[in-house]
């Protein structure tokens, strides 16, 4: 199974890709909204779980969510929302858009391979991160 | 109890606890990114002026609070943190991906800053971070001084400094 890791920074990619791997599944990265949706179209028949950054150029990660919910092919497929943003009323926004989880980071590592692997076994976690 | 509640929100809107949130922040995030404990280094602080350091990293802001924050720090203290956050061995760390973890480091500092004072009522914006080999041409005589600090960090024997140049909207 893969999960598309939407990102602007690298390094958080690259942590993200690693501890997917660890789990057993495929990392793919995308560096903003607009690519993770083409990689998606690609890729949904195999895609699992989208862990989408907020804040990102070209096409942010609240727009992306929007975009994966309002489609047919997409809005099965769980979205965490993992930013460094942890303002109440943007928790709340995106859950009510339809992420199944949002993490704050710096990532607790346990706590986000914990969500990670809830969310692919059962689509929602047994507890909101 | 109004006024007790009233008086705790004014407190949390003075200059000193906007002060204490943003340390707190910076050693809440190097703390978890580090994985090391984080000291602050009163002893090495000068409020006015960041440190020559190898690598810069600076986030503006705007709204509640308007100017920016900014992360000095040195080649060594920052391929340990980038490796620790892309969890690869310092001697897979790029210039490009050492530049791409200071960005992020900052970018976590002033989104947990910018939770915390939400958390009492208050909200700015931040951009994307911007890095630079060398001192932004920044005056700090230009923002409050009441709010802005240049805070001096250790961790091991490593050395970091983390600023806040503001100048406060709301703050009485």
């Amino acid at each position: 199974m893969k999960v598309i890791i939407v990102d602007d920074s690298q390094t958080v990619c690259q942590a993200l890709s690693k501890i997917v791997t660890q789990l057993g599944y495929e990392p793919i990265e995308a560096a903003n909204g607009a690519e993770a949706l083409a990689k998606l179209r690609t890729h949904y028949r195999q895609v699992g779980l989208i862990i989408l950054d907020w804040n990102m150029p070209v096409m942010d990660g609240f727009t992306a969510l929007g975009k994966i919910k309002a489609s047919d092919q997409f809005k099965h497929i769980p979205v965490l929302m993992a930013t460094s943003d942890g303002v109440k009323e943007d928790v709340i926004k995106a859950l009510k858009a339809g992420a199944a989880s949002y993490l704050v980071k710096p990532f607790d590592k346990k706590k986000l391979a914990d969500t990670i692997h809830e969310l692919l076994s059962t689509g929602t976690p047994t507890t909101k991160a | 109890m109004e006024v007790s509640r009233h008086t705790i929100q004014m407190q949390q809107h003075s200059p000193v606890a906007i002060q204490h949130a943003f340390e707190h922040s910076v050693m809440r995030v190097i703390t978890v990114l580090s994985g090391k404990i984080v000291l602050k280094r009163d002893a090495d602080a000068n409020p006015n002026r960041l440190p020559v350091s190898d690598l810069y990293s600076m986030i503006r802001i705007g709204g509640y609070l308007e100017g920016f924050i900014l992360l000095s720090i040195n080649r060594g203290p920052a391929m340990e943190i980038a490796a620790g956050m892309s969890m690869n061995h310092p001697d897979k760390i790029t210039d490009a991906l050492l530049h791409d973890a200071i960005g992020e480091m900052v970018n976590q500092i002033a989104g947990k800053f910018r939770t915390v004072l939400s958390e009492f009522g208050r909200d700015f914006t931040i951009t994307t971070p911007e890095i630079a080999d060398h001192a932004p041409d920044i005056n700090f005589s230009d923002y409050d001084e009441r709010l802005t600090n240049s805070i001096a960090f250790q961790f091991d024997d490593e050395f970091f400094t983390v600023a806040l140049l503001a100048n406060c909207n709301f703050c009485a």
